[in-house]
């Protein structure tokens, strides 16, 4: 079944698809095709600083596989002569890291979706809807990137105390309920992308706004709002200023804070190479949402300089 | 007025970078204050009004209530004594000439405004070398934006964890390339000085957010002007310098304001590598690390308020000053160049 | 690739079971016979979890229910949690938490006061009733006359040392033997000098001893050079004094000649954080002496239990000075807004008590504070040297802005060592740092048996 309204959001899909831009294999900027000389140093600088961007990542894996022993030794070893996975079910039962993954994972799911549809509908406002003042306003928006957190920090913990939430995961979730400038920001640039033509035809179909959203503006900016979703998420499974303040017991913590206390309570009896396996098991989350959605995540934040 | 002349006044479309900045301070959709306003709005006008109001409400409730109230809040207890708990003291202006001749608030604020110095202009320069590469014409590409990208989402106390290692002296690789230029060994985390600079070096590896905004831009910039420039005989160096630079200057003066804003409030590395000490000799206190300490070590809730709100005015004062020094030397106009 | 309709739907799901999880997971309303206790931290939950067996085994422990929650502290001394938790309303029962910052907390109103749960429900005097505890961990625990916490294990501190280190650098044994001698400066420094060896490069690799490392906080030599914090007739901070003028001249003294930097170094190349606890500079026999307490114990039994490390008296400045020392230690305090109830106060009389200190100090390593434990001995017996410096240890002075001055002394001590500041700049700086926060407590009183000797049974 086919509607008009269908086949408006095909289009908008469609002039999308059309605008990305279709970068020809080794060329220049200027189109000029490089010299098989350039390739190859460009490729080589590339594959360095590849090299040593993948440095913390790597180091972080290999210590996790190393016995106790093995890490203290000198110099380093490059590769774990025995491979110790059972680092990794240690680091897991030395602390109640299930618990602390749930309560990581219900804050950043819970403000994926939150942030996501909030800084979608307001940022419709800004980008879609025609009112007068509407620039005027949005400029207080720009005002509030430039808001230091320190000056929120004490006021929003007197709040969320008054409230009785401070050790419950809200305080952490629902600030993402009412968009956030940058993401905002970020979305409406993408919205003002979209041809007008579309969604006044839509309107002069007798479509209401709730529905032009959902059905015309939704389904062309996907990959604006991936890309929300995946900053939203990396800050949320990161935060750790949020959680160091709100979350007392133990059975609401996150992994971000639990892992901290963790070194801090073992402070005479560290063991690393379970430290660094803790660590990776809490980037692991995050690197395979980024490989995931790396295609529509990169797309998302550059499509909206497109002209 | 028509939707039109409305559309006219928008905030351009571009970049994010791009549009904070090419935004005209005075330009709005509201007609010349020359013509006499009218007092009534046409009815298509004042629906699209509630709507617009109504589709953004979300974003004013939390303006009131996550950033309007604790503004508020926060003023009105940094003239009190408040140690959390109880009622708050007032004491007028004590806690802002306490926090002037404090001379842990000098130290803190001295130890982030160096780190800021280095650490802001670096990450300016790493961030766009990533974004080049992030935007050169090689297949596997994907693969190298996604390996830029991936320090970045390390959250800062793992990546803290990393290098308390790799700056050890006897088992880090810092050492090992210290030593070819040095006999002796040193501990960059147990030298005042070299704490900053560790901490410096830790949060480069974060310039993947910055390379993103950069490369948002680089592909902003129309390619006819490069081929232009090759026309008149410019090589790639030329290129990038009369082309690609000036073109990036409103992406670059966006990544350099959100930088100096995130320096001032340097906090998770120092905290997890000194366990909150700010160790050796206050080298790494930084001035969130003090302000954190007042207010959750000695519950001095009141001073600690009137700390941020300092933060705050100077960082607002910078980002004006920044602005100001930067007005000549930014390019907006991507057509006229 | 997932499809979008399908992930987004299962995130909304799991956003709204997320939502309904993290409302279930708040605290249960407080019954009556049940008991939240934020217990000594993960690495020692066994203990806590010993004395909870122990109290249900008893007759006053049928029917009772006791949670035990190890609540990060993210460093020493961060009271973050607590304040939050008391504004939050979320606070535990029972929290097991450092004396020396009690007063502190029971100055901003974060402790319930013990006096008036004493009066209801013992059959003695409050005075009676603190006397079962160690003199200077119950001065600890009072602010304004009142008490707010029950003291648990305590502590002092002394200097260990590796036998086969010193006879390796000919060193005459018995100069350590704490029943024959205590140590002066000059032959702690002529000791320190012997140990040390260095490389061609200038790094040590084996070291003596170096003040300001381990223990060696400005209360530890303070108190061994009559330095005073708070001076109780005047009402004044001294921190300015000379006597803190020549801890602090110690320090720049012995950085002269180990520098601070290279110290540092050879710390982090045999003792670096990724090492396993069994590798310490001291365990591989790198180092020859250091200041520690009873707490050690537990590790040199682990890790080292065929090394020969022995302890002594802290060193003194003039052959025949007095030994002098200082502990720390914990206590249960109420935080304020808990459930008082009298099942509450027996549980923390016998977790805080005889019973309750038997079962933890002697895994623990540190020495109790309640004295018939003391009596019959219920710690380490590796630890009788430091139970016997127990008469004559001070604890750090018991004032509401305590936090404050360990923090501006332990600054003070990285500067003098580093060299970034003279020992009369530094004093001149904690005074100024510490005097302002002071000012609000005007005619502040510590208990007049503070820094008076403590009757301790010998055994």
């Amino acid at each position: 079944m086919s509607t008009p309204l269908d086949q408006l959001s095909k289009d908008s899909a469609k002039a999308l698809e059309k605008a990305e831009h279709r970068h020809e294999l080794d060329r220049r900027p200027d189109g000029t095709p490089r010299s098989w000389w350039s390739r190859i140093t460009a490729r080589a600088v590339m594959i360095a600083l590849s090299l040593l961007f993948l440095l913390p990542i790597y180091w972080m894996v290999v210590s996790a596989l190393k016995t106790n022993e093995e890490l203290a030794q000198f110099p380093p070893t490059l590769f774990p002569r025995s491979w110790e996975f059972g680092n990794f079910a240690d680091a897991v039962t030395a602390m109640p890291f299930l618990q602390f993954f749930a309560n990581s994972a219900i804050i950043t799911v819970s403000v994926v979706v939150l942030s996501v549809l909030s800084n979608f509908v307001v940022a419709y406002g800004f980008a879609c809807i025609d009112w007068p003042g509407r620039n005027k306003i949005f400029y207080l928006v720009i005002a509030t990137l430039f808001l230091p957190f320190p000056v929120t920090l004490i006021p929003m913990f007197d709040l969320w105390a008054r409230l009785g939430l401070v050790n419950t995961l809200f305080p952490l979730i629902i600030p993402a309920a009412f968009a956030s400038a940058f993401y905002t920001f970020l979305l409406r640039q993408f919205l003002l992308q979209i041809p007008k033509d579309m969604i006044n035809a839509a309107r002069v179909d007798g479509a209401g706004e709730w529905t032009i959203l959902w059905r015309v503006v939704f389904p062309s900016c996907r990959p604006a709002l991936g890309t929300v979703a995946i900053f939203a998420a990396v800050a949320a499974w990161n935060d750790f200023m949020g959680p160091l303040i709100y979350l007392q017991d133990e059975s609401v913590q996150t992994l971000s804070i639990g892992l901290q206390s963790f070194r801090s309570a073992h402070d005479q009896d560290v063991a690393f190479n379970q430290l660094m396996a803790a660590s990776f098991l809490v980037i692991l989350p995050l690197l395979i949402l980024f490989f995931v959605f790396q295609r529509y995540f990169i797309r998302g934040i550059t499509i909206g300089g497109f002209k | 007025m028509q939707n039109e002349s409305a559309e006219a006044g928008d905030i351009p479309p571009g970049n994010v970078a791009t549009s904070i900045l090419t935004a005209p301070p005075n330009d709005s959709s509201d007609p010349p204050r020359t013509r006499p306003r009218s007092r009534r709005m046409t009815k298509a006008k004042r629906r699209n009004l509630r709507l617009g109001l109504m589709f953004i409400s979300p974003w004013i409730v939390g303006l009131v209530v996550f950033i309007g109230y604790p503004v508020v809040y926060s003023i009105s207890l940094s003239f009190t004594r408040y140690s959390g708990m109880g009622a708050p003291t007032w004491v007028g202006a004590q806690n802002y000439i306490t926090a002037l001749t404090d001379p842990l608030v000098s130290k803190a604020a001295s130890n982030t405004l160096f780190y800021a110095m280095i650490a802001v202009p670096l990450a300016l320069v790493i961030a766009l070398v990533l974004a080049i590469a992030m935007n050169q014409n090689v297949r596997e590409v994907a693969l190298y934006r996604t390996i830029f990208y991936a320090p970045s989402l390390i959250p800062a106390f793992a990546m803290s964890f990393i290098f308390i290692v790799f700056l050890n002296p006897q088992f880090g690789v810092f050492n090992q390339i210290m030593n070819v230029f040095n006999e002796g060994n040193v501990n960059l985390l147990g030298d005042p000085t070299g704490v900053k600079i560790a901490i410096v070096l830790i949060t480069q590896f974060g310039a993947g957010n910055a390379a993103l905004i950069f490369l948002a831009g680089l592909r902003n910039v129309p390619k006819t002007l490069y081929e232009a420039a090759r026309v008149d005989g410019a090589g790639p160096l030329r290129q990038f310098f009369s082309i690609t630079l000036p073109l990036l200057s409103p992406v670059i003066l966006f990544n350099l304001i959100t930088g100096v804003s995130g320096a001032l409030q340097v906090f998770t590395e120092a905290y997890v590598i000194t366990n909150g000490t700010g160790d050796p000799d206050a080298g790494a206190l930084f001035y969130m690390m003090y302000l954190y300490r007042n207010a959750f070590g000695f519950a001095e809730l009141g001073y600690a308020s009137a700390l941020a709100v300092l933060l705050f005015l100077v960082g607002l004062g910078l980002a004006l000053a920044i602005f100001r020094f930067s007005r000549r030397l930014v390019n907006y106009d991507v057509e006229a160049s | 690739m997932i499809d979008r309709r399908r992930f987004l739907t299962g995130a909304v799901g799991s956003a709204a079971a997320g939502l309904g999880l993290s409302s279930c997971a708040r605290i249960p309303e407080d019954a009556d016979n049940v008991i939240r206790y934020w217990g000594m931290d993960d690495a020692n939950t066994d203990k806590d979890e010993a004395v909870r067996e122990a109290y249900l085994q008893t007759d006053a422990g049928q029917g009772v229910e006791i949670h035990i929650d190890q609540v990060p502290v993210s460093s020493e001394a961060d009271m973050s949690h607590i304040i939050t938790a008391v504004r939050g309303g979320t606070a535990p029962d029972l929290w097991w938490t450092g004396r020396f910052t009690s007063v502190q907390a029971a100055s901003i109103g974060l402790l319930e006061p013990l006096d008036p749960l004493i009066e209801r429900y013992e059959d003695v005097s409050v005075e009676e009733f603190k006397k079962q505890w160690i003199q200077f961990a119950v001065d600890e625990v009072t602010y304004d006359g009142q008490l707010y916490g029950l003291p648990t294990d305590t502590d002092a501190r002394g200097l260990m040392y590796n036998e086969d280190v010193l006879r390796e650098s000919g060193i005459d044994l018995d100069m350590f033997d704490p029943e024959q001698h205590v140590l002066t400066w000059d032959e702690l420094r002529e000791a320190a000098r012997q140990i040390t060896e260095v490389d061609g490069n200038g790094d040590y690799t084996r070291f003596g001893f170096a003040p300001w490392l381990h223990e060696g906080w400005a209360y530890t030599w303070g108190f061994g050079l009559g330095a005073q914090a708070y001076d109780n007739d005047t009402a004044t901070v001294t921190l300015d004094s000379p006597e803190w003028k020549a801890v602090y001249e110690l320090y720049a003294d012995w950085a002269e000649e180990f520098e601070y930097s290279k110290v540092d170094v050879f710390f982090a190349t045999y003792q670096p954080p990724n090492a396993p606890p069994s590798q310490t500079a001291m365990f591989s026999g790198r180092l020859g002496i250091q200041s520690t307490g009873p707490w050690q114990l537990q590790a040199n039994e682990k890790y080292a239990p065929d090394l020969p490390l022995k302890y002594t008296w802290l060193p003194v400045v003039n052959d025949g000075d007095p030994t002098y020392t200082w502990s720390g230690g914990f206590a249960l305090a109420i935080p304020s807004g808990a459930n008082i109830t009298k099942t509450l106060w027996d549980y923390m009389k016998f977790h805080a008590g005889f019973e309750g200190q038997s079962i933890i100090l002697p895994p623990l390593g540190n020495v109790p504070t309640n004295l018939r434990a003391i009596e019959e001995r219920k710690y380490n017996p590796k630890a009788e040297i430091f139970r016997q410096m127990l008469p004559d240890s001070i604890a750090r002075p018991p004032l509401p802005v305590g936090q404050a001055i360990w923090d501006t002394l332990d600054r003070g001590k990285e500067s003098v060592s580093i060299g970034s500041r003279t020992p009369q700049e530094a004093i001149e700086t904690n005074q100024a740092f510490v005097e302002p926060k002071m000012d609000l407590f005007e005619g502040y009183k510590m208990p007049d048996t503070y820094g008076q000797p403590n009757e301790v049974p010998e055994s």
